[in-house]
């Protein structure tokens, strides 16, 4: 069965060759469809009607299976049914899964739901309201099905099994799309040679072998284990063979370039930069061990797929334990590593290591720095872009697209580059330069399961609608306050948070408010208190304030879209102090109100940015993260001191006792320490 | 002799209240609407205005709403 064939005959007459050991009942499906099936399909192809899906056929035990797929490559996953797992292994190795506040699954579910009710006049299995959580999207894209033709998946089996989950009988459009994406795996190399601009690119080098000058190595095809209850033994023999690979070098400078061509509106060949760190001999080993969570193996396995470490980004929230994922990767590679942080608080997370390869830990700043530096940290910059190293590791990647940071993919030389966040959106939509900047998306976690597994906390969301009083709303209409305050956004751990008061969102994005989230994320408590029915079933707080009939209620719900789509619940609270609290609150009297709004207005623009409170009960506020600027020596407290030289009383003779002290003589700190 | 003028009754609530204060305060003289200021909910005004208040109040309604595209 070649790439090229796709006659419906033929794909009829494969499956009920192969599937003699299956039961009964699927070989009946496959011909109780009329021919005529196809000629409603090839209608269906118009844009505008993408969402009717009512030309689907449901197959007869449709209950049983768990994917819908549709002819644009999505497909929906049922999180209910008992073959969830298997699916969910599979689905992870062909297809990416969606982020999923960048689209509304609930009218698509609507459509679906329509459909099969419409067709077979019974209740669907779901209800008829599905919420975001029980339900999962994937995207067939050529990256997707590249990298799972590249661990060794045939395009057949990929149509077979997806064919074998799937409620209704695949559409064309996917089946082709599929074939169309893996038959160009494996003839690349000349075609890409014949394109100028990677033409250009390539080194020759001096020893080059064969017609070609290809350097030919082998590698081995690896697959995940968890395939076993849905690939026959055949198929997994195909996959254990070596297959040959052929190689050519490209100038380092260029590659930027040379992976933009690859993109779909250039060459279309979706590229997979990947490491193959256990054939690298020049670069020196690192010594390190670890032990990682399921979901942290799981993005692993998709990293060191097939024995070769692929460059991409993995999606993790805040406290999933993204550090110890790029840590695993780093052991795992045993080469040298340099891991870039966003800020100096967070580049202390890392841990250290000694040795002859080294593990470099420093700032997208240090790098990028373009201006003028010190002698010493030129040193060390230029040593940084000299050496070869093996992973590229970089935490809060969604800051990489800024013009800035790119630059320091394109100064540093590395082998693999990885990239961890927990957030993958960003206002400016640059998002998709990281495609090629770093590479795909290896995996994403889902946060319900996280939780549900016990590894984060279960956070209740609420926001709480606080009326303005009448002078500070009459002040609110007249001006806009813009001033911006950013704290705790990133990267500052506060394990012992369970509640989080958000008071001003000016504007805020995603990004922003799912980082805030984060800070309490890191999960508390016994595992059995946090199950369903539990003590603590809720055991982390998030609330947000705002004030009714202002913008805030506009920034607000936008900024919730991406907690709502990924399932948590939100709760709104109208009133909070109860009526009769009265005087005991702050500011409850009219003057004591005008008295701070005339604070407010007054205070100069310098101020706005920083709270001064008065009394800072239990030295909490700015612990952890205090940022302030200065000289190195302002910071060691050294401003304005000089060395001075001063003896000890070491060469005293040695008999001389020492006299006992006057008490009241005493330095006043030491006064009341000895009695 | 009593002078007797007539016009329209407002109540709304203090947010809203604040925002016509607004309003009014931000048209040139000839066009101000309010007559007289009853209290922080009540307002007597012009009885012309009744269509262009209801408009401006649902316009900045839509600005504080956020409706998610589907």
């Amino acid at each position: 069965m070649g790439h090229g064939e796709r006659g419906r005959p033929n794909k009829k007459l494969k499956f009920s060759a192969k599937d003699d050991h299956r039961s009964s009942a699927i070989e009946d499906d496959y011909s109780f469809y009329p021919d005529e099936g196809d000629d409603e399909y090839r209608d269906c192809e118009n844009e505008g009607k993408k969402r009717d899906f009512t030309k689907l056929e449901l197959k007869q035990d449709h209950g049983n299976r768990p994917l819908w797929a549709c002819a644009d490559g999505r497909i929906f996953l049922e999180t209910f049914s008992p073959l969830y797992k298997q699916a969910y292994d599979f689905l992870i190795a062909i297809a990416e899964p969606v982020c999923r506040d960048a689209l509304s699954t609930s009218s698509l579910l609507a459509h679906l739901a329509h459909v099969s009710m419409l067709r077979w006049g019974e209740g669907w299995s779901g209800g008829s309201g599905v919420r975001p959580e029980s339900m999962h999207e994937y995207n067939l894209t050529p990256h997707s099905l590249y990298a799972a033709v590249s661990v060794g998946l045939e395009t057949e089996t990929i149509i077979s099994v997806l064919n074998k989950l799937s409620k209704t009988k695949l559409p064309k459009e996917m089946i082709d799309f599929i074939h169309a994406s893996t038959a160009n795996y494996g003839k690349v190399l000349k075609k890409l040679l014949q394109d100028e601009v990677i033409g250009r690119a390539r080194i020759i080098s001096e020893n080059a072998q064969g017609s070609d000058g290809f350097t030919i190595s082998k590698t081995a095809g690896e697959i995940e284990s968890g395939h076993g209850g849905l690939l026959m033994e055949s198929e997994l023999a195909a996959v254990a063979e070596e297959k040959e690979t052929h190689a050519f070098e490209i100038a380092c400078c260029i590659v930027e370039n040379v992976k933009q061509r690859c993109l779909p509106n250039a060459l279309n060949y979706p590229m997979l930069e990947e490491y193959d760190f256990r054939n690298d001999t020049v670069n020196p080993d690192l010594d390190m061990e670890l032990k990682p969570r399921p979901y942290q193996e799981k993005s692993l396995s998709k990293m060191f797929g097939n024995g070769r470490a692929r460059s991409g980004i993995i999606v993790l929230p805040c406290v999933a334990g993204k550090s110890l994922v790029g840590v695993s990767a780093a052991s795992r590679i045993k080469k040298s590593c340099l891991c870039l942080a966003t800020n100096a608080v967070s580049v202390d997370h890392k841990e250290r290591f000694r040795g002859n390869a080294g593990v470099v830990v420093t700032t997208y700043n240090m790098v990028a720095f373009g201006g003028k530096r010190s002698e010493e940290s030129e040193k060390i910059i230029e040593e940084i872009r000299n050496r070869e190293w093996g992973l590229l590791l970089m935490d809060e990647v969604h800051v990489v697209p800024a013009h800035m940071f790119r630059k320091v993919i394109s100064i540093t030389k590395s082998h693999c580059k990885l990239g961890l966040t927990a957030t993958l959106v960003r206002e400016d939509e640059r998002i998709t330069d990281l495609n090629f900047l770093v590479g795909p998306k290896l995996y994403e976690a889902n946060w319900l399961d996280l939780v549900k597994g016990g590894f984060i906390a279960n956070v209740q969301c609420a926001e709480v609608w606080c009326p303005m009083t009448k002078e500070f709303f009459a002040e609110y209409l007249k001006k806009e306050n813009s001033k911006k305050k950013q704290v705790g956004d990133n990267s500052i751990d506060i394990p012992e948070a369970n509640v989080i008061i958000q008071i001003s969102s000016h504007a805020g994005s995603r990004r922003q408010e799912a980082q805030r989230l984060g800070r309490i994320l890191r999960a508390k408590g016994k595992l059995e208190d946090r199950m369903v029915g539990g003590k603590e079933e809720y055991n982390a707080f998030f609330y947000s304030l705002v004030s009714t009939d202002t913008q805030e209620m506009y920034y607000s719900t936008k900024r919730q879209q991406f907690l709502i789509d990924q399932g948590y619940s939100f709760k709104v609270i109208t009133s909070l102090p109860p009526p009769d609290a009265g005087a005991d609150l702050s500011y409850y009297h009219r003057d004591e109100q005008l008295a701070l709004l005339g604070m407010v207005l007054t205070t100069g623009d310098d101020a706005v940015g920083l709270e001064q409170l008065e009394e800072d009960a239990d030295d909490i506020a700015l612990h952890k993260a205090r940022r302030s600027v200065g000289s190195m020596s302002t910071m060691s407290g050294a401003n304005g001191m000089v060395y001075m030289e001063y003896s000890t009383g070491k060469h005293k003779l040695v008999g001389q006792k020492s006299r006992p002290k006057d008490p009241s003589k005493r330095h006043h700190l030491f006064k009341k320490r000895f009695g | 002799m009593v002078n007797a003028t007539k016009g329209l009754f407002i109540s709304c609530d203090i947010p809203m209240a604040q925002f016509i204060v607004n309003m009014n305060a931000a048209l040139p003289a000839s066009q101000k609407f309010i007559i007289h200021v009853l209290d922080s909910t009540h307002f007597f005004v012009h009885p012309d205005v009744a269509g262009m208040i209801r408009s401006a109040i649902s316009e900045f309604r839509d600005q504080n709403s956020y409706e998610k595209p589907t």
